[in-house]
């Protein structure tokens, strides 16, 4: 029976997982190694390097800390305040990418309520200083949901009694919140971190939608670029190996990191 | 005191995320010249239904929809049945092989998205998958799923399954007639993320989908604000935002409770 039921599963990952791998593979090799080497004098390829390091690097604490900030403060809410809480975090999250990305593109509009606000005319998206950062918000906005969530599950299920001790031992509200419940989840924590820098390379939807200009690629766009714009399509899956690889370091680290 | 400077800063949290969703619906029924008016108005001065009627009148509309419908719901009944049958293999087969072959399964969450997509588009054209079909094959595996559908089955007791057998049925029958009822919660939060996976994976989508009468709802509509550089009319972008935004709402309204279970299904059972 067990043949049966892993057949279609099986069939669907040899033709579009396995073959897709060995093929990426192949198309970066089509002229040998032509396509790393032309890689290091491509400027588009490493300002989308460094813009990618930049998205990072606003993305992890934008996306955890503040996720992590509103867990500690809502798990002690009532079941209402809470179950209001997801609702209006998943709001946005539950939506694609590219319609969150419509919204954004008018708040940063020159016209824009973030201009009114500011009593600016700055085109947001179209300058060099400000659309990574622009885009950083519309992006970390839409994980909320998820990460609030999979935040409060855990919360949820911290031993109670590791709150009657630190109680005992007379600790303020505020020591429970960042001596006792944050390090309970931090495993959870780690795996966000982790999973919000591997997404920032990969942020394609917004920059599509908010950045056309050169300012906010990333290397995910960058990759588009090269294969349906230019396309040269041995290139761009030589950029995408890279990308592979630089994933695959991720990982390596966070593992490292929480095993030692 | 404390409680209520907490509800003020979760409260100022939403009302920043979802103010532009609020802006967005009530902006895209305001005219051009009021959307323009800077202080942005809370409420439309005028209310008008311009951008709507733009947007129905697109002729292939409808078209849009029904594709969409058809992509959702082979999606949603494929992926359960596709996903559900390996994670249960994978659940009770203790063969060393399927363990192996598991890890295979679980591939794609380490390549992770972007990695792929031009190798499959090549796999696509090599098969000459027509553009549906194509956007089909992309959603209907779903290794993040086959591994939450194997951890919910190993919450259900073992003993049910004995208990079934000791009264005679065969495997198909414990599968069909035991496991299957009671794994409800877990269908219910798949159809979920199925159905948000089909609606929203646009990249692949907009790459596969070119003509214009095999577009999506999403791929359809999007092209109509992305393209227009000449005119920038951004009450009718918004209008598109908001009729992207309807089926997820109506998603969400139904399942809210699938989607938090489904969510910490695998997470908190080991």
């Amino acid at each position: 029976m067990k043949y049966v039921l892993l057949a279609p599963g099986a069939t669907l990952c040899a033709l579009f997982v396995v073959w897709p791998v060995g093929e990426l593979v192949k198309m970066s090799l089509s002229d040998g190694a032509q396509n790393y080497l032309l890689m290091f004098s491509d400027a588009d390829f490493g300002r989308s390097i460094i813009n990618s390091l930049i998205y990072t690097a606003l993305l992890v604490p934008l996306q955890v800390g503040v996720a992590l900030v509103v867990a500690l403060n809502a798990v002690n809410l009532s079941k209402r305040g809470q179950d209001m809480a997801r609702f209006a975090f998943y709001i946005p999250f539950s939506c694609a990418g590219i319609v969150v990305a419509v919204i954004w593109k008018w708040v940063f509009h020159v016209n824009g309520p973030v201009n009114w606000m500011l009593r600016t005319r700055i085109d947001f998206l179209a300058n060099r200083w400000t659309a990574i950062p622009a885009v950083s918000i519309a992006t970390a906005a839409a994980m909320y949901g998820v990460i609030i969530a999979l935040f409060l599950a855990a919360l949820i299920g911290i031993d109670p009694a590791l709150y009657d001790a630190a109680k005992i031992d007379g600790a303020s509200p505020r020591q429970i919140r960042w001596r006792v419940m944050a390090p309970a989840i931090m495993p959870v924590v780690w795996m966000y971190i982790l999973l919000a820098a591997i997404a920032a390379p990969q942020v394609i939807e917004y920059v599509l939608a908010l950045a056309p200009h050169r300012y906010g690629a990333t290397m995910a766009y960058d990759i588009y670029e090269t294969a349906w714009l230019e396309g040269q399509h041995g290139a761009a899956a030589a950029k995408a190996i890279v990308l592979f690889a630089w994933l695959m370091f991720l990982m390596w680290g966070k593992t490292r990191l929480s095993h030692g | 005191m404390k409680q209520v400077l907490r509800w003020c800063l979760l409260l100022l949290i939403f009302a920043v995320l979802l103010s532009p969703i609020y802006l967005m619906i009530t902006n895209s029924l305001s005219p051009v010249r009021g959307f323009l008016r800077n202080p942005p108005r809370l409420i439309p001065y005028t209310w008008t239904l311009d951008n709507y009627a733009q947007a129905l009148r697109l002729d292939l509309l409808p078209r849009w929809i029904l594709n969409t419908a058809v992509v959702a719901v082979v999606t949603i009944v494929g992926g359960v049945i596709v996903n559900g049958a390996s994670g249960y293999a994978f659940c009770f087969a203790k063969a060393k092989w399927i363990q192996v072959l598991f890890w295979a399964f679980m591939l794609p969450i380490f390549i992770s998205g972007f990695v792929l997509l031009i190798s499959k588009i090549r796999i696509v054209g090599a098969l000459k998958l027509p553009g549906l079909a194509a956007v089909l094959s992309m959603s209907l595996f779903w290794p993040v799923g086959i591994f939450l559908f194997r951890n919910y089955f190993r919450t259900i007791p073992p003993e049910i399954m004995e208990s079934g057998r000791m009264d005679g049925a065969d495997e198909w029958r414990i599968l069909l007639q035991i496991m299957l009822p009671m794994s409800k919660p877990m269908i219910g939060a798949a159809v979920v993320f199925l159905g948000m996976g089909a609606l929203g994976a646009y990249v692949w989508q907009m790459l596969n989908l070119q003509a214009e009468e095999t577009r999506t709802f999403l791929v359809g509509l999007m092209a109509t604000t992305l393209n227009v550089y000449a005119v920038k009319n951004i009450g009718y972008d918004l209008t598109v935002g908001t009729l992207l935004f309807l089926p997820y709402l109506a998603i969400f309204a139904v399942s809210s409770r699938y989607f938090i279970k489904g969510l910490t299904a695998g997470a908190l059972k080991q």
